[in-house]
């Protein structure tokens, strides 16, 4: 958690306010913005995207992408024993991806 | 005792319902070789352990039983298939002409046709950008290549021709629109005199690749190898009329026996095959818009369409056969099969030797429901799913194992590599959807249990209570109406009984016509139309037709099911909204989290004292604050009363749940001019309403309108508002005390 503040560092102030309320409680209910941020995060197609897989019921999953249609889902070396850490590492990682491809706030 | 698959051994059965007595196949495939041990074990109940569910099962005493499982394979795609006795084909020449409609190319080419008879072979196929690839060839021989410099249009009817000369070898002619193509391969042909076959949608095996995606129409056999226009112009008068005319070798008319997997040959009975089940009942080169349906004009509709990724049987073979004691007591049972390689477990569900000997309880098993969702791959390879989950996916091993094999095939939800609807689904294939382990981002926060995972909740509860109540499957109810239900005094539902046949709705009807009670525990029940094929009883048919949800689109013209002419899509659609049988229906969905009802005024009413003890809560009292399926007893997919759709006037809203979060959107069916007023709390019809009346055949109706109810209802805790209204509901509706409806 203390890198987060790092990753949020490059987002313009907007989209940073968002990001925080975000990461405050990645599975509560949103405000319209963010679901709006989420809803762009989330539309992304299949093919790369990251999902978990389950490596303990309820207890541990492990980060992985998912290879599109017809091919197999890739593990990677990332793992978590909280549905909710999972989701910030992957909004912060959709994020820098957003941030590299140039795009705007939503 | 966990029971968990891990899929290094893998399965089927031949059936998912069975009697005492019978013999369940085991058709399995390993990653490895292995001899592998076969025991049976009787669900009881999941029970909340360290943040998961585990299973607690019996075990079933059978002599020690081992069975040897292989690494199978599955040839995926459909294809046409005709045997040509020898002499079939004039030395003389013929010519193989047909209309074709590609829809999608795979990278790896696609199989077109191919005619093999004794040594000699020729092949049409489609490279990755659509040009046509001809093979010819004897023997052990490298095959004769040509291909083509045009590509056959995807998305467009082209005519083809081919035709071969002995003497001037193979010409092919192709005619879309108004553009003509003709190549040849000068060379003596060999003789296709000897026994042999004609594949069409595919290469025939020998080149391995994907099969065809796409239509075709009208595919005959004609005497000679002449002008390609004459060809062109007899396939147009075969595609018009259904007559094949003179001097035609064989023509396959696919308009006729559309219900079947038969294709006819009106000229020289050689009747071919459809392996697989391509989609029939859809839009032909005629189509006009004039007709709807293939039963009022057949020759609109003498199209098959073909996918590389259909699959209707997966051709294992039956590793060994369990055998299931006579005296098995109903219930849901486990066959787990287990070895070095690995394990799988497979569900199924035993019914009564003599149905209601052992209770006057029963459990309507949702098959086809599980059917329809089997192997559901949205998650894999569509871009909606955690969009409507609100967070990240959580895959199962089963989900994982499933992406690593394309060839088990898709389901009801998903789209065909050439973007069409997936229209079939068959059970001949393993089913990794239908395992005790599986969850889903369908079934909300907290367990995930979802569908045939979800409904493990409610025998859960039925054992915690011990409550006897036996099991009727989808299956039995649509083939034997509601005589198989007769015996029982109540019926429970499953969480999520969705789709329904004719007959299985008209024996839910019939029951509660004969003065049954019935208990629906569920939500997005009685909503889709679907159709059994009478040759392949274990596949079902859905259109996903004029509207609802729909994760895919009927073409415009293909609303009526192949399997049995009628008109499909939604039972509301068809004159039957599901607020006629059990007072509410579908209107919404969020998969994120549950929430609770509050107790309706209605509730006080004396016909309803029963549900509660005698000393209902006052109104807006919380019913079903927690619970196993997002936190809450209402949610999911949600259903609400509506007289005008069919709820009756005496029935009592004891309930409802209204105060849904924006994560819920309302129904398509419900939506003329879209508004940004259709989610959550927004939309006053989006609320889950509890839901009972009295019937005047003497039965009664018990509805909760929610998926997430068995999550509460499976929930152990001890003070659990939602499990006391149940019980309350089976005790009343177990007694033979005829209900009587209020008279005003
Ligand atoms: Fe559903």
């Amino acid at each position: 958690m203390a890198a987060m503040a790092d990753d949020l560092s490059g987002l313009d102030p907007a989209t940073r306010a968002l990001a925080e309320g975000f990461l405050a409680d990645p599975l509560g209910e949103h405000s319209p913005n963010l679901q709006r941020l989420l809803y762009t995060l989330r539309s992304a197609p299949a093919e790369g995207k990251h999902v978990l897989v389950e490596e303990v019921p309820g207890r541990r999953w492990r980060l992985a992408r998912l290879g599109g249609r017809g091919r197999p889902v890739v593990l990677l070396d990332e793992r978590f024993d909280d549905l909710a850490a999972a989701e910030r590492r992957v909004f912060l990682l959709r994020l820098a991806a957003r941030g590299a491809a140039g795009e705007g706030a939503a | 005792m966990s029971l968990a698959p891990d899929f290094g051994i893998t399965g089927y059965t031949d059936r998912w319902t069975a009697r005492p007595g019978e013999r369940v196949a085991l058709h399995l495939s390993a990653d490895a070789a292995c001899r592998a041990d076969v025991r049976l074990h009787r669900f009881r109940r999941l029970e909340p352990r360290d943040g998961a569910l585990e299973l607690v099962a019996d075990p079933v005493a059978l002599p020690p039983f081992a069975v040897d499982v292989a690494p199978q394979t599955i040839a995926l795609g459909s294809r046409f298939e005709a045997a040509l006795p020898a002499g079939t084909l004039p030395a003389g020449g013929f010519t193989l002409a047909m209309l074709v409609r590609p829809t999608a190319l795979d990278p790896r080419g696609n199989g077109l046709c191919a005619l093999d008879c004794g040594a000699a072979r020729l092949a049409l196929s489609l490279a990755a950008d659509g040009r046509l690839v001809l093979a010819l060839g004897a023997g052990a021989e490298t095959p004769l290549r040509l291909v083509l410099s045009h590509a056959l249009p995807v998305g467009h009817w082209s005519r083809l021709a081919l035709a071969v000369d002995p003497a001037g070898g193979v010409a092919l002619a192709t005619l879309a629109g108004r553009r003509t193509h003709a190549a040849a391969l000068e060379t003596a042909a060999p003789s296709f005199a000897a026994a042999g076959r004609l594949t069409l949608a595919a290469d025939g095996g020998a080149d391995g690749l994907p099969t065809f995606n796409g239509r075709i129409e009208a595919p005959m056999l004609l005497v000679g190898a002449g002008d390609p226009a004459a060809a062109f112009a007899r396939l147009d008068a075969f595609a018009a009329s259904g007559e094949a005319g003179p001097g035609a070798i064989a023509a396959w008319d696919f308009a006729r026996h559309i219900d079947t997997a038969r294709a006819a040959d009106v000229a020289g009975g050689h009747d071919g095959r459809l392996v697989n089940l391509p989609m029939r009942a859809v839009k032909g080169v005629r189509w006009s818009g004039r007709e709807q349906s293939w039963v009022h004009a057949p020759r609109d509709y003498a199209a098959v369409h073909f996918h590389q990724d259909d699959l209707a049987d997966a051709g294992w073979p039956a590793a060994g056969h369990l055998a299931l004691p006579d005296d098995l007591e109903s219930g849901l049972y486990l066959i787990e099969v287990a070895g070095p390689a690995g394990r799988d477990t497979l569900p199924v569900f035993v019914e009564a030797k003599r149905r209601g000997e052992r209770a006057a309880l029963a459990f309507l098993a949702p098959t086809f429901t599980y059917l329809a969702y089997a192997n559901d791959r949205c998650l894999l390879h569509g871009a909606n799913p955690e969009v409507l989950a609100g967070r990240l996916l959580a895959l199962t091993a089963g989900d994982v194992a499933l992406a690593a094999h394309p060839e088990y095939g898709l389901s009801l939800y998903d789209t065909h590599a050439d973007g069409s609807g997936v229209a079939y689904a068959s059970r001949r294939r393993p089913c990794l959807t239908l395992r005790h382990t599986q969850r889903a981002w369908q079934g909300a926060l907290g367990s995930g249990l979802w569908n045939f995972s979800a409904d493990l909740l409610i025998l859960t509860w039925l054992d915690r209570e011990g409550l006897a109540c036996e099991i009727v499957s989808d299956d039995t109810i649509d083939a034997e109406g509601a005589a198989a239900l007769a015996p029982y005094r109540c019926v429970l539902t499953g969480s999520h009984p969705e789709y329904h046949t004719a007959a299985s709705l008209d024996a839910v009807d019939g029951f509660l016509d004969g003065g049954g009670r019935l208990i629906y525990l569920g939500g997005n029940g009685f909503y889709w139309r679907v159709a059994v094929h009478a040759g392949h009883p274990e596949t079902i048919e859905l259109r996903r037709a004029e509207d609802g949800n729909r994760s895919w689109a009927s073409e415009p013209g293909e609303y009526y099911h192949a399997f049995d002419g009628a008109y499909g899509g939604l039972w509301r659609r068809n004159g039957r909204p599901p607020q006629a049988t059990v007072g509410v229906g579908y209107t919404g969905q969020g998969f994120l989290r549950c929430h609770p009802y509050r107790v309706a005024a209605a509730a006080a009413d004396p016909r309803a004292a029963f549900l509660f003890g005698g000393a209902p809560p006052a109104a807006d009292t919380p019913l079903g604050d927690f619970g196993l399926s997002g936190g809450g007893a209402a949610g999911i997919e949600i259903d609400r009363a509506d007289g005008a759709l069919g709820t009756p006037e005496h029935a009592l809203t004891l309930a409802s749940a209204g105060a849904m979060d924006d994560s819920y959107l309302l129904a398509n069916e419900e939506v003329l001019v879209n508004r940004p007023t259709v989610v959550g709390r927004l939309s006053p019809l989006l609320r889950a309403d509890l839901v009972f009346f009295e019937t005047a055949a003497g039965g009664a109706v018990l509805s909760t309108g929610s998926v997430a109810w068995a999550g509460s209802l499976g929930d152990p805790r001890p003070d659990n508002d939602v499990a006391r209204l149940t019980r309350n509901a089976v005790d009343r509706f177990l007694d033979p005390a005829p209900f009587v409806p209020p008279q005003d």
